[in-house]
């Protein structure tokens, strides 16, 4: 009986057996394993794409509303108009832009563009001017004013829709209405006639802005 | 015999606990990074203010619709006057072709649009355009001092006159009841009475009183040689005046008067003006006071249309829009 006693006892503080390594095994597993799970769920979360970053979908809706701010600001003002007619009919194409007719460095030469570039250039944000009118024969004409550039994936777009009638002057730089009317000027090229009757054409001036 | 209790060296083996400790902990931190995933992208789509379905959109369209139209019969008005049929084909046949090149444009961003005119008002523009005192038509060198320019119109809108400064009555020279005014009487007796004069220190007062003569506001202005005033919109020289706000204490069919407009020889008041009535010039009962006189400068009508109200579509694949929209450039605000 203290024989069995003995035995027990030794038995109790050491087991004599060859599953030493196994145990090694076992523990070298769950470290391997563990040390894997921390590392999937530190990269699987989803922090870059939907948190505050300069690609972030909230810079987008924000400078949307900067951009429709702006445009509708423009219309009530009565800055938009002019900046559509303005033209210079000796060069045919608008004051002081490109051979092609289009800005690159910024907005056109009138309040308007000052606005533009007031808002936009001098904050790193890059923005591309259309004018969206109907041709004579039925098609759209997309008339590019300002190209700073391609748009970039998180580009967004604002637009305003404006009318224009046969008796509208065309304008100066700085807002002041020249002898010419639309109607009446027949190398006004950035909008065409479209209609034989009192209205000119219906533009809709449509403004695309990205963060460069 | 084969053994089936567990041998006596198993008691204390731990069973491989590490091992589905570590899966444990494994599939809980699976699991919250899973539950960071859901919390983050919830938060982003709540706080997003955008207009998912377009309503602003929609609304834009209106306004924009409200404007073109206004400016199709301010064209109308002012280029194809000749007749009242002429006015109103040259309007409603522009809302047609304005209609069309819209519907063009907005097809590009995936919208179908439409306006169809559904109904016009007709009416007459009272205007006098060369600078001269502010009486009615002269015959044979009479003309009234005291005159009624529409007995009772439906409605009235963009009503505005540009007056010379220096021959407007000032009150160190004439008396408060001597200086020229127009009158604006309401259905139901309502009067008001706007005085225009000048102060002895050279500004420039507009004064809106009641029937009885008692002061209801004023404005009072410095400015140049002449002075823009719009009646309708309460403005004088592009700054608002709140006492030309009075078109809502009064009830339709107005009927407008100007009086003073002479103090014996002098004249107290001289510019020039226009409005547009809601009545035809077939159903104006003043038309013996207006023009064309050859000869002489007299204030004149011409054929105008008062209002149109057109039918607005705007439609997308989620939304559908329709709506009456009425134009009438210049009406005062109610």
């Amino acid at each position: 009986m203290t024989g069995d006693r003995r035995d027990r006892e030794r038995r109790s503080r050491c087991t004599l057996d060859d599953r030493g390594q196994a145990h090694t095994l076992e523990a070298l597993a769950s470290a391997i394993l563990l040390l894997a799970s921390v590392v999937f769920a530190l990269e699987v979360t989803a922090v870059t794409p939907l948190t505050a970053s300069t690609a972030s979908q909230h810079i987008e809706i924000q400078q949307a509303g900067v951009g429709e701010g702006l445009l509708d600001a423009a219309v009530a003002n009565g800055t938009l108009k002019p900046t559509v007619l303005l033209f210079d009919v000796d060069q045919g194409r608008p004051y002081y832009s490109g051979s092609d007719g289009i800005y690159v460095l910024g907005g056109p030469p009138t309040t308007f563009g000052q606005a533009l570039n007031e808002t936009f250039s001098e904050r790193g944000i890059a923005f591309k001017l259309t004018y969206i009118s109907v041709d004579p024969k039925g098609g759209l004409q997309e008339t590019v004013v300002v190209q700073m550039g391609t748009p970039s994936d998180h580009g967004v777009t604002a637009s305003r829709t404006i009318t224009i009638y046969d008796d509208d002057p065309l304008y100066y730089p700085n807002g002041t209405p020249q002898d010419r009317t639309a109607g009446g000027t027949k190398n006004f090229n950035i909008v065409k006639d479209a209609y034989d009757g009192p209205l000119y054409n219906v533009v809709v001036v449509q403004l695309t802005i990205w963060r460069m | 015999m084969v053994e089936v209790t567990l041998p006596p060296e198993a008691e204390d083996d731990r069973a491989q606990m590490l091992l589905v400790g570590a899966f444990g902990l494994a599939v809980m931190m699976v699991a919250l990074a899973l539950i960071l995933n859901t919390a983050i992208y919830t938060e982003n789509i709540a706080t997003r203010g955008g207009d998912i379905i377009g309503g602003k959109d929609a609304m834009q369209y209106r306004a924009t619709v409200e404007r073109a139209a206004g400016g199709a019969i301010s064209y109308a008005n002012y280029h194809n006057n000749t007749t009242l049929g002429n006015v109103e084909t040259t309007a409603t046949d522009s809302m047609a072709a304005w209609s069309n090149l819209s519907a063009t444009e907005q097809g590009l961003s995936g919208q179908v649009t439409n306006v169809t005119v559904i109904d016009t008002t007709m009416g007459t523009r009272i205007y006098q355009n060369r600078v001269r005192n502010f009486t009615n038509r002269t015959e044979y060198g009479t003309s009234e001092v005291n005159w009624t320019l529409v007995e009772h119109t439906p409605a009235l809108r963009n009503f505005s006159m540009t007056v010379q400064n220096a021959t407007v009555g000032n009150i160190g020279v004439f008396s408060l009841s001597e200086v020229y005014r127009f009158i604006v009487t309401g259905d139901a007796g309502t009067v008001r009475q706007v005085l225009i004069y000048t102060e002895p220190d050279g500004s420039f007062v507009v004064e809106v009183q009641d029937g009885g003569g008692s002061t209801l506001d004023s404005c009072t202005r410095d400015v140049g040689s002449e002075a823009n005033i719009s009646v309708t919109g309460a403005t004088v020289e592009g700054d608002r005046c709140g006492a030309l706000a009075f078109f809502d204490a009064l009830d339709t069919p107005y009927k407008l008067t100007f009086n003073n407009t002479k103090d014996g020889n002098d004249d107290t008041i001289e510019g020039t003006y226009s409005l547009v009535v809601a009545e035809t010039p077939g159903d104006l009962t003043t038309t013996e006071d207006f023009g064309p006189l050859s000869g002489y400068d007299v204030p004149d009508i011409e054929p105008a249309m008062y209002s149109m109200t057109v039918t607005v579509v705007y439609r997308t694949p989620r939304l559908l829009y329709r709506t009456k929209v009425r134009a009438a450039p210049g009406e005062p605000d109610e």
